[in-house]
């Protein structure tokens, strides 16, 4: 193809550039809703200026809540509330990435440019789940009004939400990029990487209450939940980090969560990178190079298969665009 | 595939035509670093596609027959996210996005979005995109698939113009009169297999299948039969009724042509017109492929 190295053009000698631009397209993915509204410029403050009023509205309702009508949450169930809810973006968040990529026909062009497979799968992963953090920093007013208010938290409450958090949200976006990664849809994505995730964080914390209550045995306290399920292992860190021991002698369990999570995140995007490698046919292994001894054919088809010559007597020619002569293959 | 070999020069057009299911797709994906081949050895530019797939990546543009854009973004940013994604440096990039723009004749969208262009428009951009990192070798399958005429007419243009900048284009196609009026050589596939490659004219001499000369003349149309006769390269003469005209259909090459044409002449028959209408491409393809589909 295109051969004779000797003959070639010199190139623009070009100095290559940094960074992931996929990465930077990812995390700026959801602001460019705004742009797309075709409306002039004072309209789109004026829709931001109601967004945000907005979310001071509500920020202003909890201070008035907690500060005059004695509302006061308990700290902790705000922190298992908010782990649940992590649970429950971040799978939807990552899914779509690749599969929708495809779906929308854009992905073998990427895959042609000059970023390497770990830099989609890196720019996918970070994109998405550094836009998802970037969206839990917009809470912090609300934190900040919880804790002039009256809530109390408590150093090893903080602790124990970034231990258990932070691999929770690696560990759950790679397992929805790798769906999306093997998945042809969206929706296919979606649907296997909730289910997957339902089943560590919901279905397994239920089975095993279920177990126990079946079993008649409620002495035991909750095991393997503890590993897969971040908002009960929060507490058993919690409890643990605070001497409380809330899980019994199964609290350390809590800290197996994110050493589980981190385990699933890079076996995730390992598995992700092997995919989209994969996508391009033959593993190595079964690679053949020029010259080696061709695999016997499963079936012949017609006269001419597998013959090596060409149909119909038309004679290959030796010019531009030519077929080359048997004795002449690589 | 089974047994394709082939070969390119530089600044070379290359027409792959072949049914459906041929492996036309399969071949350029091979070619795109997207498809690792089981067997058997692809280079571009000297460059392994299966062992350096990454340096083939920078040398080669690639246009799939099925592609989607970002909708979301403006025409210059979706070009410029692409030069990034090529390594090519911020400040090189405004000066390339402008030339490519002013290439695909969509320098008036650069502010547009995305979202906003039409589907000829949209393949343009394709396009552009793909010619951001100033590749050497041009990989377009099915460029204007699902094209209204007047942009199917605008994509052939721009191709016609990559021509003359020297690009070496590999291209797939249904529209077979359009790839006849500017490849300089084609090859037909068929159920993986390459069954024909070389110019138009060489596949015409290597298939039998004659030309047509449509011959227009004033005088001597009576001894026409009779002069041409004993050519052996004259395989039949139609005379139009009522008309001046005649077809010769003709097994020889240009040259043979001019011959003829010369023999008609010096036997008085003065001929005022001589148009060949060639078996064109799709004659070609329908009589070298057997309709089969792998």
């Amino acid at each position: 193809m295109a051969d004779g190295a000797g003959t070639a053009k010199p190139r623009r000698p070009r100095r290559p550039a940094r960074g992931n631009p996929l990465f930077a397209r990812e995390f700026s993915a959801p602001c460019r809703w705004l742009r797309r509204l075709r409306s002039s410029t004072w309209r789109r403050v004026l829709m931001l200026l109601v967004v945000g009023l907005s979310y001071d509205a509500l920020v202003g309702l909890l201070a008035w809540a907690m500060l005059v009508g004695d509302f006061t949450p308990d700290p902790e169930v705000v922190i298992v509330l908010a782990l649940a809810a992590v649970c429950l973006l971040v799978p939807g968040t990552t899914a779509p990435a690749i599969a929708g990529e495809r779906q929308r026909g854009s992905w073998d062009m990427l895959r042609v440019t000059r970023l390497r497979t770990g830099q989609l799968v890196g720019g996918k992963l970070a994109g998405r789940v550094g836009y998802l953090l970037a969206f839990a920093a917009l809470a912090l007013p609300l934190v900040v009004v919880m804790v002039a208010g009256d809530l109390e938290f408590k150093r090893a409450d903080g602790l124990a939400t970034l231990l258990v958090g932070l691999p929770t949200v690696f560990g759950l976006g790679a397992l929805g990029l790798y769906c999306s990664a093997r998945c042809r849809t969206v929706g296919s994505a979606l649907g296997t990487a909730y289910a997957v995730a339902a089943g560590l964080v919901l279905l397994i914390p239920v089975g095993e209450a279920l177990w126990q209550d079946l079993s008649q045995n409620y002495s035991n306290d909750p095991s393997v939940c503890l590993v897969t399920s971040p908002p009960m292992a929060w507490v058993a860190v919690a409890s643990q980090l605070k001497g409380n021991h809330e899980f019994g002698d199964n609290s350390w369990l809590g800290f197996c969560c994110p050493a589980f999570y981190l385990l699933l995140g890079i076996v995730g995007v390992l598995l992700t990178r092997d995919c989209v490698d994969g996508e391009t046919g033959a593993r190595p292994g079964r690679w053949r190079p020029a010259g080696a001894a061709p695999q016997p054919k499963r079936k012949e088809q017609g006269d001419h298969a597998g013959s090596g010559e060409p149909d119909q007597g038309v004679p290959q020619r030796p010019r531009g665009g030519r077929a080359e002569p048997a004795s002449e293959r690589g | 595939m089974d047994g394709l070999n082939l070969h390119l020069n530089e600044g070379e057009i290359f027409g792959f035509i072949g049914p459906n299911g041929a492996g036309k797709t399969t071949t350029i994906k091979m070619i795109a670093t997207l498809l690792r081949p089981t067997a058997g050895e692809i280079r571009v530019h000297g460059v392994s596609v299966t062992e350096k797939p990454e340096d083939v990546r920078s040398i080669i543009g690639y246009m799939p027959d099925f592609f989607g854009v970002y909708d979301d973004v403006k025409v210059w940013e979706y070009l410029d996210f692409f030069a990034a994604a090529y390594k090519i440096p911020r400040a090189e990039r405004p000066g390339i996005i402008n030339d490519v723009l002013e290439l695909t004749d969509l320098s008036s969208k650069r502010d547009s979005f995305v979202e906003e262009l039409s589907r000829g428009m949209k393949q343009r951009l394709c396009l552009a995109k793909t010619l951001v990192h100033e590749p050497m070798l041009l990989l377009l399958d099915e460029p204007a698939s699902g094209l209204d005429p007047r942009a199917r007419i605008e994509i052939r243009e721009l191709l016609k113009e990559l021509r003359r900048m020297g690009k070496t284009i590999f291209i797939s196609s249904h529209i077979l009169s359009e790839l006849a009026d500017f490849c300089t050589s084609i090859g037909i596939l068929e159920q993986g297999r390459l069954i024909a490659a070389g110019s138009v004219e060489e596949i015409i001499a290597a298939t039998g299948i004659h030309r047509t000369l449509e011959v227009r003349a004033t005088t001597g149309l009576d001894r026409v039969e009779q002069v041409l006769a004993g050519n052996p390269l004259v395989q039949e003469v139609v005379f139009e009724p009522d008309t001046d005209r005649f077809h010769v259909a003709f097994a020889g090459e240009l040259d043979d042509v001019a011959d003829l044409l010369k023999i008609l002449l010096d036997n008085g028959i003065r001929v005022v017109q001589a148009v060949e209408s060639a078996s064109d491409l799709e004659e070609i393809f329908l009589r070298v492929t057997k309709g089969q589909v792998s």
